[in-house]
């Protein structure tokens, strides 16, 4: 027996909201999800009229949607933004190649300027080069923190107000149990925020408009409406921290669906003790970029590429760091031994 | 997709596998007697001796540095029969029991929590529970007391009991009958274990407070609070989870819950027990036999469980997260009754942002149920603002505030004075009506307070 839509707008239902329960025709499933979102930009102040917003475009499904319903959205309440597209090539044969075309694609259905940027130029290393040396353990690390950085130089480049990233609820719930497994108290803090905070001069802020869009809905919006998308995982395995998170999360929303905003809703609440030391935010005396440290992790990570001794800056560094004082002594040795 | 890793800075993402099992042959501590125990690292090997004397230090040290402990303090250990509680009260005794300077000065006292109405059990099988918890504890010569969980929606009579070899249970028909109903009419077992937790931490409270006990001691282990850190997580109750996972829950203004067990593991505890050959008597909880899936607090304990086995040192790290999260206002004590939420008594959180993850919920609600058609473009600028509790049914559905009476609180009444916790009970809860008298005379008081604020707002200066 079919069922009929929640709206009560005499259509019969095609699926069930994993959030709310209700069950809802296609035509209001669109709506509700873009008002949805409207609804996030709005409250959460995410735009102003005339900013060019850089969209970060992966070709997977969250940054499809969202260049998708941005478009929608600018032109149904007349945002007044400019909306361009950002993509980071990792150079990762196999996986990336595909995905960049996913984006052209995008680019060309979408009619929005598309900016394409890789690593290989950025930092002289494709993911390839850097697996070849690293093996497949740390991996993740490096992709993440380079691509954090490439995103902050392409918007620069841009010239843009904005990145929108299309981070979604689960994503979010998934880093708050990250966070909480790894006892990062200051990540912990900030990783639920819709907006990273630009507290350095210079940094381009992101925004998260699909915070509260749970990836079934993701899925079931891009479906429903025939988006293309680009669905192959990476070649390479997430961290370890975050697997387990996400397994766990996986088992609890089957116990409860509302526990991804429920832990959303904790993360947003929770408050750190006083006496607690957050690192104090400065900038990397290398490049510039927002750092807790000297150096950014970026630069920490480059540099221990290029001197062939990877594990700098990853984990426990002790080892790492003693090889680098070793290295630069011996380096001394030989200045002294030429003359 | 590898964009989900945008937030890494390249902090530790390997998670510490645990070590290849390398035995010492010798007690690290002694080095004389073959080691019975080790505990995560080669340097935890001890004998028995040994092991029994380092509990017993963590266990003193862990109050000793909280300062908190006054020579006048009468303390009230929660007894539950469980081996941990047991450990607890045998550390208890053996603290009260040393010589001179190393003596605990204050006193102690135990209260065993008869929760057998929830549980399904008979007046008989509860009646041998309590003598077998009598029984259990004569050893230390502690004054006992016993109280039902049914007692807690009795406003007038006492609610403790003397507890010994002798006492009995005369159940109170009424009043368990409430307790069964509202049991009952709670859908999930998520739900239902919450809602027990809740209650049986206000009993303990009103408890201690009848019995002029000062502070009530919980046998929480770490590994405990690290389970309790990921459940309250999911639970939504992520703001004011540092009471429930730190040494010491200072919410109440009179009655403080401390956990002096929080600095040993639930395998040390174990082993503990095992050593002093401590017994227990066991009495099924709600989750008893249940499948790790069958509720949240279940799953987290589960997770847990499987990282304690493979990569232990995340179980510590964890715990260690919660010792990090705490109030960054210091506790209000005002005798603002009316902002605190009238099932488990948290403040009530005054949100500020307009744009948070309880709106977004409620607004998904809201606008699944208008569809296209009844939305208009002001529902939006008043739901953000609001708690977002105006979900009227318009008329349709009978426990809606558009029906409601003086009689009868609605469920968006009752939402109103919940935490975001309590309300996803309510969520999961059949009828409102079977909530206790108690808590909707509360709810009818807060309102008739509330109009009565707006109606004289104007000339309040
Ligand atoms: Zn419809
Ligand atoms: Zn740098
Ligand atoms: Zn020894
Ligand atoms: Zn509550």
């Amino acid at each position: 027996m079919p069922v009929l839509c929640s709206s009560k707008c005499g259509k019969n239902a095609i699926l069930k909201r994993p959030k709310t329960g209700d069950a809802l025709c296609k035509d209001c499933f669109f709506w509700a999800f873009e008002t949805e979102v409207h609804s996030t930009i709005i409250s959460g102040n995410l735009f102003k009229r005339g900013d060019t917003v850089a969209v970060a475009a992966s070709g997977g499904k969250d940054s499809t949607v969202l260049a998708y319903v941005l478009k929608v959205l600018n032109e149904r309440h007349d945002y007044g933004l400019n909306l361009v597209l950002l993509s980071i090539d990792e150079g990762i044969t196999g996986y990336r190649d595909d995905s960049l075309e996913t984006v052209k694609q995008n680019r060309d259905d979408y009619q929005m300027p598309l900016k394409i940027l890789s690593y290989e130029e950025l930092f002289g290393w494709t993911m390839d080069a850097i697996v070849a040396q690293i093996g497949r353990k740390n991996n993740c690390t490096f992709c993440g923190v380079f691509r954090r950085q490439a995103l902050d130089k392409g918007a620069t480049q841009l010239g843009v107000n904005c990145v929108a990233t299309g981070h979604n609820a689960d994503d979010l719930a998934e880093t708050v149990l990250m966070n909480i497994l790894r006892g990062d108290i200051a990540r912990l803090q900030r990783c639920t925020s819709i907006i990273t905070e630009s507290e350095t001069e210079g940094t381009i802020p992101r925004v998260k408009p699909l915070k509260y869009t749970y990836e079934k809905e993701i899925v079931m919006y891009a479906y429903f409406k025939r988006l293309v998308y680009f669905s192959t995982e990476c070649v390479f395995a997430p961290n370890a921290y975050r697997g387990h998170a996400r397994a766990f999360l996986k088992d609890l929303e089957k116990i409860r669906p509302s526990v991804i905003m429920d832990i959303i809703h904790s993360g947003e609440s929770l408050q750190v003790k006083d006496n607690v030391k957050l690192p104090v935010r400065t900038q990397c005396s290398r490049c510039g970029s927002v750092s807790s440290q000297e150096l950014c992790k970026a630069c920490v990570l480059l540099e221990g590429l290029n001197r062939g001794l990877p594990k700098l800056g990853i984990g426990k560094s002790s080892l790492a760091n003693r090889a680098r004082d070793q290295q630069d002594a011996e380096k001394k040795e030989k200045v002294i031994c030429d003359f | 997709m590898c964009s989900r890793n945008d937030n890494e800075d390249g902090s530790e993402s390997y998670m510490e596998a645990k070590s290849k099992p390398l035995w010492s042959s010798t007690c690290q501590k002694c080095s004389g007697h073959n080691p019975v125990i080790q505990i995560l690292q080669i340097k935890h090997a001890y004998c028995k001796n040994c092991f029994v004397t380092h509990v017993n230090h963590k266990f003193r040290s862990t109050l000793g540095k909280s300062k908190m402990m006054r020579p006048s303090d009468v303390v009230l250990a929660a007894f539950s029969g469980s081996l941990k509680s047991h450990a607890m009260l045998h550390l208890l005794h053996a603290g009260l029991s040393e010589k001179s300077h190393k003596r605990f000065l204050f006193k102690v006292q135990f209260i065993y929590v008869d929760e057998g109405a929830v549980l399904g059990l008979s007046l008989a099988e509860r009646i041998a529970n309590l003598r077998a918890i009598a029984t259990l504890a004569e050893q230390y010569g502690f004054s006992g007391h016993f109280t039902s969980l049914a007692c807690l929606f009795d406003s007038s009579g006492p609610r403790c009991f003397p507890l010994n070899k002798n006492s009995s249970l005369t159940a109170e028909n009424s009043l368990e009958n409430e307790l069964q109903l509202l049991f009952q009419n709670i859908v999930s077992l998520t739900a239902k274990e919450d809602m027990l937790k809740q209650l049986r931490k206000q009993l303990l409270l009103l408890a201690a407070k009848e019995l002029c006990c000062g502070k009530v001691f919980m046998a929480h282990t770490s590994t405990d609070l690290a389970i309790q850190i990921l459940t309250d997580v999911s639970l939504g109750r992520g703001s004011l989870m540092h009471h429930d996972v730190t040494f010491c829950d200072f919410r109440d203004k009179d009655i403080k819950i401390l956990r002096p067990l929080l600095e040993l593991s639930s395998k040390e505890v174990a082993f503990y027990s095992v050593y002093h050959k401590l017994d227990n008597v066991f009495i099924p909880s709600l989750c008893t036999k249940m499948a790790s899936d069958s509720s949240i607090h279940n799953l987290s304990k589960q997770f847990v469980m499987d990282l304690m086995e493979n990569f232990p040192s995340t179980v510590s790290t964890v715990f260690r997260t919660g010792e990090k999260l705490g109030s960054t206002s210091s506790p209000d004590n005002s005798e603002e009754d009316d902002n605190s939420c009238i099932i488990c008594q948290a403040r009530l959180e005054v949100n500020l942002s307009p744009c948070t993850s309880a709106q977004a919920t409620e607004f998904s609600r809201l606008i699944s149920s208008l569809g296209p058609l009844g939305f208009d473009s002001k529902t939006l600028s008043s739901i953000s603002g609001s708690n977002g509790a105006e979900s009227c049914c318009s008329g349709s559905a009978s426990n809606c505030c558009c029906n409601s009476n003086q009689d009868s609180p609605s469920l968006s009444d009752i939402m109103e004075c919940c935490c975001y916790g309590c309300r996803l009970i309510l969520h999961d809860l059949k009828s409102v009506s079977s909530l206790s008298e108690r808590i909707l005379e509360q709810v009818r008081r807060r309102k008739s307070l509330n109009s009565m604020r707006d109606s004289i707002k104007d000339f309040l200066l």
